[in-house]
């Protein structure tokens, strides 16, 4: 069944989403739990430190009680990366659409989207369509599947910098300072700040929505931008916003800045702001 | 206000059991920064009911709820699995309600309940009308939800998570942000440009 390619079914895509959109909405992923904890932990001020302990214990209530783990199910993005030898059939976006659906009735879920958004906003009733990401880089013959699940408040607070060439990362930092500062306390700290630098407009944005989906903790492999991320991480710790807004040492649980080819007149920046429920989850089929 | 037997949040200081509505005499008495266990009844309301809220007052209409001295909760639940009295249901961002606070806070509304800090404008309409303004913790809305009672639709249910809820609480936990003193727990941040 390896030998030639592998086309997915339908049936498996379904059922793929239906089972990401559960854990995702229900359980916080390991590395984030224990970087709240962690945090909770080492937080000096009382205010901030109580806002941490709730989160933890949000958590265990979500888990526990199967209830979601924020009322903003989120507007939620499918990330597929075809291994070798692997192919997607045609209809593969509404068969997400349909295990989307499927986990929106049986959790249940909020519906966050609506239609006709400048005029009717009629609630769409499903939380579909699903924004689907495809790339190449599965292993071997599987198709390695990842839900994110982005609320609406720190989606709000995206910012799209188109930097002089020249500003290089002294620019980066300030810009994204800036956007931290803008909307940070809006976007439910502690946040994950994810920045993609280069790529077009968005481009940018899409490279800094992807680096939500590495592990907290884990540093680009190139040196140089590694270090820019503990830089950035302490620089936005520095600003003391704290969790929930309410001022302490933790306002960014991490810093990734991911980076692709640039056109010679520009470089885009983009900063994408997570809130602490970083709710993503990945199955190999 | 009782103290309360589940106050290991955080340790220092004591959460102060209120029973809702506030009075004006319990407004007065709070301070940024305090920690509360609200209970009693809470309306929700978010984007679109505000629109709504605020059209029927421009139009001279009665609204379709009574908000004298009752907490505004900025908030969209999540629908209430079978068996439970409700879903989740945390805090939405407030200053996309900066609009229509003043207008609401005219009409007498006691206490607005939503995450981050507001604009200069609103802390001051609150103050000049004898408003408090109370935060919960952005994303706790599993804990959160676990202290609803019960729940009902108020108004606009075709709005369905954006219509008005009606939520009896429970120890509900929240942090006076501004008080009626000019007190506020967000003066530590960065100004913004």
């Amino acid at each position: 069944m390896m030998s030639g390619s592998r086309e997915l079914d339908l049936k498996t895509v379904s059922a793929a989403v239906e089972e990401l959109a559960f854990q995702a909405s229900l359980e916080l992923p390991a590395d984030i739990e224990e970087s709240l904890l962690r945090a909770a932990e080492s937080e000096s001020k009382p205010l901030a430190r109580y806002a941490l302990r709730m989160l933890a214990e949000n958590a265990h209530v979500a888990r526990s009680e199967g209830l979601p783990l924020c009322q903003d199910t989120g507007m939620f993005h499918l990330f597929i990366e075809l291994g070798e030898g692997t192919s997607l059939p045609s209809g593969y976006i509404a068969a997400a659409d349909r295990g989307l659906r499927e986990a929106t009735a049986k959790i249940p879920l909020r519906s966050s989207l609506v239609d006709d958004p400048l005029f009717g906003r009629a609630n769409r009733g499903d939380n579909t369509p699903v924004v689907v990401h495809v790339d190449e880089g599965g292993p071997a013959g599987k198709v390695r599947l990842t839900l994110l699940a982005k609320g609406g408040g720190s989606e709000n607070a995206t910012h799209l910098f188109m930097l002089l060439p020249g500003e290089g990362w002294e620019g980066v930092k300030r810009v994204v300072l800036e956007a931290v500062i803008a909307k940070g306390a809006q976007a439910c700290p502690p946040i994950v700040v994810g920045v993609g630098v280069g790529s077009d407009a968005s481009g940018a944005i899409e490279l800094a929505l992807k680096s939500l989906l590495r592990p907290l903790g884990s540093r680009h492999q190139r040196e140089s931008l590694a270090a820019c991320e503990d830089e950035m991480l302490e620089s936005i710790n520095a600003l003391g916003i704290g969790a929930a807004g309410l001022g302490g040492d933790i306002t960014a649980l991490d810093v990734h800045v991911e980076e692709a080819p640039a056109h010679i007149a520009s470089l885009p920046v983009g900063v994408v702001l997570c809130c602490h429920a970083l709710r993503r989850r990945t199955l190999e089929v | 206000m009782g103290k309360s037997e589940m106050s290991d949040h955080g340790g220092e200081q004591e959460e102060k059991r209120v029973r809702l509505p506030l009075t004006m005499d319990a407004r007065k008495g709070l301070k940024a920064g305090d920690r509360l266990l609200l209970s009693g009844r809470l309306i929700t309301a978010r984007d679109q009911a505000h629109r709504r809220l605020l059209d029927a007052l421009e139009k001279g209409e009665p609204l379709p709820v009574e908000l004298r001295d009752e907490t505004i909760y900025y908030a969209g639940p999540s629908p209430a699995p079978a068996g439970k009295p409700a879903g989740s249901v945390g805090p939405t961002t407030a200053a996309r309600m900066d609009p229509y606070t003043a207008h609401l806070a005219a009409e007498g509304v006691a206490a607005f309940i939503g995450k981050g800090p507001r604009s200069p404008g609103v802390r001051r309409a609150l103050r000049e009308h004898g408003s408090i303004y109370l935060v919960g913790v952005g994303g706790a809305a599993a804990l959160l939800g676990s202290k609803v009672r019960a729940i009902r639709v108020a108004a606009y249910e075709e709005l369905g998570p954006e219509a008005v809820y009606e939520l009896e609480v429970e120890d509900f936990p929240v942090v006076v942000a501004y008080d009626l003193a000019g007190g506020d727990v967000f003066s530590h941040l960065p100004p913004t440009a």
